[in-house]
Order: C-alpha cells, then structure tokens, then sequence
C-alpha cells in the first residue's frame, strides 16, 4: 500500500516531465472525436441482455492544471436479448481525465466522473434518467497535427438502488476505437 | 462547457424513476400450461376405469398389438410466443407419470416464465413450438413383424423408453403439393388463435393459461417403412378430428389447443350442477360455442362434472360469460367433445371478486 502511495504521489508531482512536452504538444488543445466499439453488459445484467456495437462523440479540454482536461461525452448503445427484453442507453456524462507523464507520443489518459444516462426498458415501454459514474483508460497516437487515433475503455455504472425497490444497478464494459481532431 | 457539466450534475441529482435493471428478470405474466381439456378438476385418467389394451388401438393398426398401455408421456416445449413475439424463450419439458396427480393432467399445470409484452399490441395468437413428444410402452419389429423390443429415444444425453411422434404430427393437406411441400406443419409451431385479441396492461398480473389435450386422448398407430429395417407401433395423439389411415406416416390435425388469459388478482370461483358425466365450459359473451363444438379449439374455461356438481375457478370478474354443458359423455380414450346446451349469460362485475357464485345449468 505504501509503494502504491508513494508511486501516485510520484505519477503526481512528476511536472518537469509534462514541462519537457509542452512545446508541440497538441493534447493540450481543445479536441473533439468519434468512437465506436462493442459495450457488455456486466453482472446480473449481462444474464438478461446482451453485448451490442456502440459509438458516440466527444469533446475535452484543457484546464489550467497542464495534464488534466476535462471531456464530455454523449453515446449510443442498444442491447437486445432472445426475448423480448431490450434496453436503449444514452450515456451523457462528464469526466476528468488525466494524462499519465509517460515521455513516449503515445498518451496514456485515466479518467473518472458522472452524468446521467436516457434508458428506455422494452417491452414495458418505459424510459428514464438514471444518474451515471464513469470510470475508464484510453491510449491515443498522434497522427500529425490535427489527427489522433486511439482505443479507450468505459465502465459505466447507472445508478440505480437509491429507487424504492431496488436492488441492483446496472454495469457496463465499452471499449472502443475512436478517432479524434485537435481543433 | 463548464455551464453544462454544471447544469448536467445539477440535473443527475434530480433522477428518479423505475428500477429497470433489478426488474429485467422479472415480468407480471406468467405461463400456464395444462395438457387436458379442464381448465380445472379435469376427467381422470381413461375415465376412471384403465381401458384394455386393445381399446386404444387405431383401426390403421393391422398388424400388432401393444404389450400395455403407456404410463410416461414426455412433452418438450422449446419456446413460446404470442403473435410472433418470443416472450417464452425458456424450454420446459417433462416426462410425466400417466396419472391424475401429475401437474400436466391434475389441472394446477406447469408454470413456465415469461417476459411482459409489449402493450400497445394486439395479440392474436399463440405459438407452442413442441421439440418431442414421446409415449412409453412404444414398440419395434422385424420386418415381419416380429416383436423385437420397447423402442427408445434420446433424450439430454441419455436414452428413454419410448418413440418421438412429433415429426409425425404434420398436417398433410387434400392438395398437398410435394415439391412445394405446403404441409402445414402444427407441431412448430401448434398454432391456438385466441377467442377475442389481448392487449396487456403493464404492471398488472396477468395469467396466459395454454392447454392442449394429451389427457384421454392417446392411440396406438403402426408404421412401416419398406426402406426401414424396423417396423413401429407407437402411441400418439387419438386420430379424432383427421382420420389416420393404413401406412399413413403423418398423423398430424389432431391436436387440440385453447388459451385463457386472465388477471388472477380479480378471479373467482363457480360452483353449481349440471347434467352428470359432461364438460361444464364457459365461454366469453361475444364468442361462439359453435367454435368449439367437435372442433381442435378447446374453450377457454371447462371442467369435468362427473356426479352432477361442479366447481369452476378462475372466472374473471368484469367479464360477460355464456356457460353451457356437453350434450354428450365423450369416449375416455379418445373423446370429442361436440355439442353443448344449457346456455346461460351471466355478467360478473368487480364485487364477485374472491367470492363464489352459484349456477344451475
């Protein structure tokens, strides 16, 4: 626990690093991008529905703090099953996101936060908004000025056992490829 | 962008609704499926009295007799659907003791899980997609038929007594056209059109009770098949309504099918007295009893009086029903049932809930 502590305060106070790429680094730039990929249900869930394709779009930027930015984030995915049992989800949250201070041209971002997502539950015709917290980690590349190509991976949790007769929430595994734009 | 994450958490803490994901395994509709024409307290096996083994052979069978009757029937039911909505997906068979305390053939039935439906929907039909159905006591000869054994079925990695008639149980039309093979197939799916369209409301528990008669309802059939080296004699469904005749391979036509749903918080029983020996039936007031008479359609509430008193349960409250008896005994190994007389309209509003009703038919 202690080496763990000391490694996040090192991750953490590790500036002289960012210093050095500060000069040409277009992370810091207001971005926006596309992603799409496969999103798993988790858990009990994962019994009742099952894994569909999702995308969705994005924005982040820069705060005065050099390596974290701020992204918001609006998706789409569709779960169906062998019944007639099927959810729609409209993921839009906000996350911090943290670059961690590897020297390399590949961008290593952890990031965490919360939102709220649209859920429509078929056959029962019914549609809400459940409060959502985010978590997840994306690779990204350069591909010259404006273009970046990346892999990034989403848990999301929509909260759902603060409901009068609730015993679960739901849990979800995205991962996707996206591809986005320093503006 | 600081404004809208502001405004979004703002908006996250107001979020309130149904609990979708602890709901996603549940559903207020459930299955009930019967295998005798009784909605309840149904006519005991072979009428009471086991018939001789003879009795059950059909007059297609020109070449053996069956050593005994069979007492193991196994029906296996992959999925189930309204209209062509997969809402029962999940398989239930069993292989069930021919008597009248097994919950196929004691009324109570076997209860099967569902998913709610969709409710801006009218559903007209039911679809039972039947995988097998074998009879015990099932025979194999030479090709003299000369007795060998008891045939035998696989079954979930293992091996039952008995012969699998459900690819048998195919409907061949007058005009049937080999190469367009438009036999019509009512084994998967067994097809039971519902009496008047259902329309589910969500949140209220509701009963889909489906109920094809296996009870009474069995004959002993051969087949023989030069290109075979096996010659069969077999049990299955009685030939009442299509007539199986010598060499035939298909038996199919005969299956007798009815749905009743219902909302089981707003039921209640009747009890009354009617002619003895006869099938007490209920229908809906806007339906016809004609439906039903000497017909594959079962109606949706029956039951058998057999001393002159009967008890009929789960009759809906806030519905017009036309009750009537059966003019005839039908035979206890093969029985239609057709004709039917007594009618009396009665309208049950919402007070009869829980209570009994008296009827003199």
């Amino acid at each position: 626990m202690k080496r763990i502590a000391i490694i996040i305060l090192l991750i953490l106070t590790a500036q002289d690093l960012f210093a050095q790429r500060i000069r040409g680094d277009y992370f810091n730039r207001p971005q926006v991008g596309l992603w799409f990929g496969p999103a798993a249900p988790l858990f009990e869930v994962s019994e009742e529905v099952d894994s569909a394709l999702a995308g969705g779009a994005y924005a982040k930027v820069s705060t005065f703090y050099n390596p974290v930015k701020i992204g918001l984030d609006l998706s789409y995915q569709h779960h169906l099953s062998a019944s007639l049992t099927s959810i729609k989800m409209v993921p839009i949250y906000s996350t911090l996101q943290y670059r961690l201070p590897f020297n390399t041209p590949i961008n290593f971002v952890v990031k965490g936060g919360g939102g709220a997502t649209r859920i429509w539950f078929e056959p029962d015709m019914v549609s809400q908004w459940d409060l959502t917290f985010v978590g997840g980690f994306e690779v990204s590349f350069p591909l010259g000025r404006w273009i970046n190509v990346g892999m990034r991976t989403d848990y999301l949790m929509l909260y759902e056992k603060h409901l009068e007769g609730s015993d679960l929430n739901g849990h979800f595994f995205n991962v996707g490829l996206s591809l986005f734009f320093n503006l | 962008m600081r404004k809208v994450i502001l405004l979004l958490f703002i908006f996250c803490l107001s979020c309130d609704g149904d609990p979708i994901f602890s709901n996603l395994d549940k559903s207020d509709i459930i299955i009930v499926f019967k295998a005798t024409y009784s909605s309840n307290n149904p006519r005991n096996w072979w009428g009471g009295a086991e018939p001789a083994v003879s009795a059950l052979v059909d007059d297609s069978a020109t070449h053996s007799t069956p050593k005994a009757l069979p007492d193991k029937v196994l029906i296996d039911v992959a999925e189930v659907r309204v209209n062509n909505d997969r809402f029962s997906i999940k398989r239930f068979f069993r292989n069930a003791e021919m008597n009248d305390s097994h919950e196929l053939f004691s009324g109570k039935g076997v209860t099967v899980p569902t998913s709610d439906l969709f409710p801006d929907v009218n559903y007209k039909k039911v679809k039972v997609f039947f995988r097998k159905l074998i009879y015990n006591n099932s025979l194999y000869y030479d090709d003299s038929w000369e007795y060998i054994g008891e045939t035998e079925e696989k079954f979930a990695n293992d091996k039952i007594p008995g012969y699998d008639t459900i690819h048998r149980l195919k409907y061949i039309q007058s005009d049937y056209d080999e190469e367009e093979d438009d036999a019509e197939n009512i084994v998967y799916p067994f097809v039971i059109e519902l009496p008047l369209p259902f329309r589910y409301k969500v949140g209220t528990k509701t009963v889909i009770e489906i109920r094809v008669n296996f009870k009474n309802n069995v004959k002993y059939y051969e087949y023989a098949d030069s290109d075979e080296e096996y010659y069969y004699g077999y049990y299955s469904i009685a030939d009442s309504f299509v007539n199986v005749k010598e060499g035939d391979f298909f038996i199919g036509g005969n299956m007798q099918g009815g749905v009743y749903i219902y909302e089981p918080d707003k039921t209640f029983t009747i009890k009354g007295t009617a002619p003895a020996e006869r099938y007490v039936v209920a229908i809906l007031k806007d339906d016809d009893i004609k439906n039903y008479s000497g017909t594959t359609a079962i109606p949706p509430l029956a039951t058998w009086c057999e001393d002159g008193t009967f008890v009929l349960e789960n009759v809906q409250a806030g519905r017009e029903y036309k009750f009537y008896y059966s003019t005839n005994t039908p035979n206890s190994n093969a029985g239609v049932v057709e004709g039917f007389s007594g009618e009396k309209i009665v309208n049950f509003d919402m007070d009869q809930v829980d209570n009994e009703y008296n009827l003199q038919l």
